[in-house]
């Protein structure tokens, strides 16, 4: 049987071209494509943002989603470090702790 | 970047030094890559063993904090009807709790992994992974 493959193809072959040669970024071949709807100031901003920095729109809202998920991560790690200050011994075995003390059926 | 989420066993192993996975678990809630998130049922649970095995009620403000915080990351998932349902089909096949399958659900609702530090019913089940197996993910 012959060997399927996914993804583009040279005319009368079956080897998959690279990515390289159709001078797609490595990256973006396992990138989902969705629609997103933005105020339309918003969306100029964004434009605009892509237009100083001499790239794309999708560049540009990738890093933007990239960079507030990793605020959001960063913020999050930072409290756990103060809360975590008021760790103290209480025996261990917490997975049976937890289960020993659910209500009975 | 998958999102992590934790059962109430890790967020306890985290705040008490005695447990056996307590430095794994505290690396987890302080990892920068990972995105965490809980069920809303870790509320009641973590606030039940600090109160009742514990004996520590003192411990309940900064638990549940901790879980304030994971809301504003990957979120408090809402024990919902449909969640449940899911639970108690895989508590049936997995001969476990409903509770333990509520995270188990829960995680597999959103393309997200368990990580729980209940060796016995889920992850000798293969329904979760260890706190030391979780930064590697």
């Amino acid at each position: 049987m012959d060997e399927v493959h996914v993804g583009p193809y040279r005319l009368a072959s079956t080897a998959p071209i690279t990515h390289e040669e159709v001078g797609i970024p490595r990256y973006t071949f396992c990138m989902a494509k969705v629609m997103v709807s933005l105020p339309e100031d918003l969306l100029a901003e964004v434009d605009a943002e892509a237009r100083r920095g001499g790239t794309t729109r999708s560049a540009v809202m990738r890093e933007f989603a990239d960079a507030a998920l990793r605020r959001r991560r960063e913020s999050r790690a930072a409290a756990m470090r103060s809360l975590l200050r008021e760790a103290s011994p209480h025996g261990g075995h917490a997975a049976d702790r937890a289960k020993s003390t659910r209500p009975e059926p | 970047m998958t999102t992590l989420l934790l059962d109430a066993s890790v967020l306890l192993s985290a705040f008490d030094p005695d447990d056996e996975h307590h430095e794994s678990a505290r690396a987890v809630l302080e990892d920068e890559e990972a995105a965490l998130a809980t069920l809303d049922l870790a509320r009641y649970e973590v606030a039940n063993v600090a109160v009742r095995a514990w004996r520590a009620p003192e411990s309940v403000a900064p638990l549940l904090t901790t879980i304030e915080r994971l809301a504003d990351d990957g979120g408090v998932l809402p024990s919902t009807d449909t969640l449940l349902t899911k639970a108690a089909e895989i508590a049936e096949r997995h001969t476990i709790s409903v509770y333990d399958a509520a995270y188990a659900a829960a995680a597999d609702e959103g393309g997200r992994r368990l990580v729980s530090c209940d060796q016995r019913d889920l992850v000798s089940k293969g329904l979760a992974i260890l706190p030391s197996s979780a930064r590697s993910q």
